[in-house]
């Protein structure tokens, strides 16, 4: 039977911050002679928040009592208490990611969001979510081809390529609307240093304090458009482009055959109003000539570029309706242990598995983490025989934490098989949480909810700030 | 025709093939053969199938038939610790020709299931060949023990389990009967598909008896490798059987219990 849930989802820009509330609807979707097939069956956005510039103190620290009072008024004019909410994530992007805020931001959020509101932070992220957001992800499984997703905001450039419905690669670039801020009658007030190169290349000149001449706004522009129409043409960078990257750079061998545009700027980008002097630059930045020559450039390109089905919202709308992560609907469950946070994954096999060796892998890894809490993860066999579920059971019986709960998840499905084989144990541990049809990595951390219509929501996250560069 | 050039055509590992002649595009094709296991994509000569596509539909086809008329080797009952009784079908013909002898036992059978099983246990159960005799030595050694081991744990008596030649699932009318069990489950061979000849059923009954309703049955189906693991569904029946202890009804009458 299906049941619905209350998920929000909140995103932190560098320029601007929204929250959404959304409905999941997680059900059956098997046929009536089969194994249940639970998913999320519908996702409907109930409340969107207005688009606030997000709350700084002094350019880069983010005021956290007005953040808060935004999360307070989002949900009093949505109607919805917190303790509706079953899920969430809040992703935290640009500068407000770096370490000193996303710190406080966490803190503030778990305070003021809800109980299982998850953050999470990463440029990489961020693209993967506007994809999904945006509707790259599901057109991916739809139709055959390579999907990517520009998301283009005020700092930067996420793109996230899918094909089938999978993420074949994420990267990010300092290309984004307020890189460049302007006062009404067109003096520079702002210049972001990580454009530096590509102008000293270019020979753009573009002086804080002088009126912009607007040619040179263009020609910034569109060497910018250059850049992104290069990197869906597999076309090779300059040194200079190339600079742009955050992090790192795109993969080589993941050419697009199609591509859509989320985030602020692609409002202009499917928009076409001609933005042809000082006055269309709304927002006191380059924002809209931005989007009008990547449109312009893209067209000349014959790129193929497809409508999406979230612009400005799409990052909000992927942190709220597409974090969530379903367990398959055979699985062992103590609901009193939930829910959990932060669980810190441990990859028990890095290749070949062999479980009589289980234990002795685990142990040394599990001592690293902070009261031997974390979840436990490996692939397991297609079909296991009984014998391998007894092996398996003795190896792990004696791998739960300090407080007496042993989290273990799985790709393939038998933890059912897995997790009844465990209480069965001399020694058991106290409270037992056994997964499958999850995939994890090292590195990655682990949210675990109660359980919704037989399968275990579950978020899965890296927490990687960015640092300052 | 030279056999080994052409190879085994029902082995599994085989690769499934493009018979499609110049396609477009190749790598979509096998994409959309990884989300069904029908045949697909497997290209035309004129109006009909290429030579090796027919070959390998009847191979699967004659598979599936085997499946059916062969039989499950004393060796195989022996293997799993069982012990033999027979419906009142004296062969596969009959079995396959006579449904209402497929369900029943001479009173010399009966009598043996008497003095061999333990009486009146909580849950009865036991192994039959059905339509797919491949399907007791592919399952049974993961199913029954997980399922037993399950049930043990939890505290409920489990009856001596044993295997029917010639079984269909209405046995169980007459099974529980005899040994006055609460719950009786019946682990036995599907009918074979074209992908598989090892699947299996689990049909699961309150208090079973001879003019029950066909829909009184709780049913698990699919269990394979292939499909649910037979590991898994050992797991899935021992909370269903559970359960029907819990609620005392199996079958639609369960379900609605859950409306």
């Amino acid at each position: 039977m299906a049941q619905s849930i209350l998920s929000i989802g909140i995103d932190i820009g560098t320029s601007t911050s929204q929250m959404i509330i959304s409905r999941l609807t997680i059900g059956d979707s098997s046929g009536m002679f089969s194994k249940a097939d639970v998913r999320v069956l519908r996702r409907e956005v109930l409340y969107a928040s207005p688009i606030r510039f997000t709350p700084l103190l002094d350019g880069s620290t983010i005021d956290l009592p007005a953040l808060k009072r935004f999360v307070d008024e989002c949900y009093r004019s949505a109607g919805v208490e917190r303790s509706e909410v079953a899920t969430g994530a809040a992703i935290i992007t640009g500068e407000a990611a770096r370490k000193q805020n996303a710190d406080g931001v966490l803190n503030a959020l778990s305070e003021c969001a809800g109980e299982f509101v998850v953050a999470t932070a990463g440029a990489d992220l961020e693209g993967v979510l506007a994809g999904m957001g945006a509707g790259a992800c599901a057109h991916s499984r739809e139709r055959a081809g390579r999907f990517l997703n520009l998301d283009i905001g005020g700092g930067t450039t996420n793109a996230a390529i899918f094909e089938n419905g999978a993420l074949l690669d994420s990267y990010a670039l300092d290309i984004g609307g307020r890189l460049v801020r302007l006062a009404a009658d067109g003096t520079v007030l702002y210049v972001s240093d990580r454009l530096k190169p590509l102008m000293a290349w270019r020979g753009i000149g573009l002086d804080p304090g002088r009126r912009a001449d607007w040619c040179e706004l263009v020609r910034l522009c569109e060497a910018m458009a250059e850049v992104l129409s290069k990197l869906c043409r597999g076309e090779a960078l300059e040194d200079a482009e190339s600079a742009l990257f955050i992090g790192h750079a795109a993969k080589a061998d993941c050419l697009p055959d199609r591509c859509s545009f989320s985030g602020g700027v692609s409002e202009y980008v499917y928009g076409n109003a001609p933005v042809a002097d000082f006055e269309q630059l709304v927002f006191g930045d380059i924002g809209p000539l931005l989007g009008q020559c990547i449109r312009e450039r893209f067209a000349q390109d014959g790129i193929a570029v497809q409508p999406t089905e979230e612009r400005i919202r799409a990052t909000v709308v992927g942190a709220g309706c597409h974090s969530l992560r379903l367990s398959g609907s055979t699985v062992i469950c103590d609901a009193e242990a939930l829910p959990l946070r932060n669980r810190p994954v441990v990859r028990v096999f890095p290749g070949e598995e062999d479980y009589s060796r289980l234990a002795e892998l685990a142990q040394p890894a599990l001592a690293r983490c902070e009261g031997r809490r974390a979840c436990l993860w490996f692939r397991g066999p297609v079909s296991p025989g009984y014998r391998q579920i007894l092996e398996m059971a003795r190896q792990l019986v004696a791998l739960a934490d300090e407080e007496g709960l042993l989290t273990v998840a799985v790709e393939n499905d038998f933890a059912k098989a897995l997790g009844m084989a465990i209480r069965r144990m001399d020694g058991a541990p106290r409270r037992l949480i056994c997964l499958d049809r999850i995939r994890l990595d090292m590195g990655d951390y682990i949210d675990i909810a109660r359980p919704v219509a037989g399968v275990v929501p579950v978020v899965i996250k890296t927490l990687v700030y960015e640092t300052p560069s | 025709m030279n056999d080994q050039w052409i190879g085994d055509l029902t082995d599994p590992s085989l690769p499934r093939e493009i018979g499609v002649s110049n396609p477009a595009d190749r790598a979509e094709l096998v994409r959309m053969q990884t989300v069904t296991p029908a045949r697909i994509c497997v290209g035309h000569a004129g109006p009909r199938y290429r030579t090796r596509t027919a070959l390998r539909f009847r191979a699967d086809q004659a598979a599936a038939a085997d499946a059916v008329f062969s039989e499950v080797s004393p060796e195989t009952v022996q293997a799993l610790g069982l012990f033999e009784v027979q419906t009142l079908c004296r062969n596969k013909y009959e079995m396959l020709t006579r449904p209402d002898l497929g369900r029943r036992f001479s009173e010399e059978a009966l009598q043996l299931l008497r003095e061999r099983c333990v009486h009146s246990p909580q849950v009865q159960l036991y192994v039959g060949d059905g339509l797919s005799a491949p399907s007791v030595a592919a399952n049974i050694p993961d199913l029954l023990p997980g399922i037993a081991d399950g049930l043990a744990h939890e505290g409920v008596s489990v009856g001596t389990p044993f295997f029917v030649r010639y079984c269909r699932v209405n046995t169980a009318r007459y099974i529980a009967p005899a040994l006055d069990s609460e719950v009786t489950c019946v682990l036995i061979g599907e009918r074979p598909g074209l992908l598989t000849a090892e699947s299996m059923s689990a049909y699961i009954a309150y208090r079973a008896h001879p003019e029950m309703e066909e829909s009184g049955y709780t049913v698990v189906s699919n269990i394979s490798r292939h499909s649910l693991p037979p590991v898994e569904a050992a797991a899935v029946i021992v909370e269903l059987i559970l359960k029907i202890l819990r609620e005392k009804k199996s079958g639609v009458a369960l379900n609605a219990s859950d409306l």
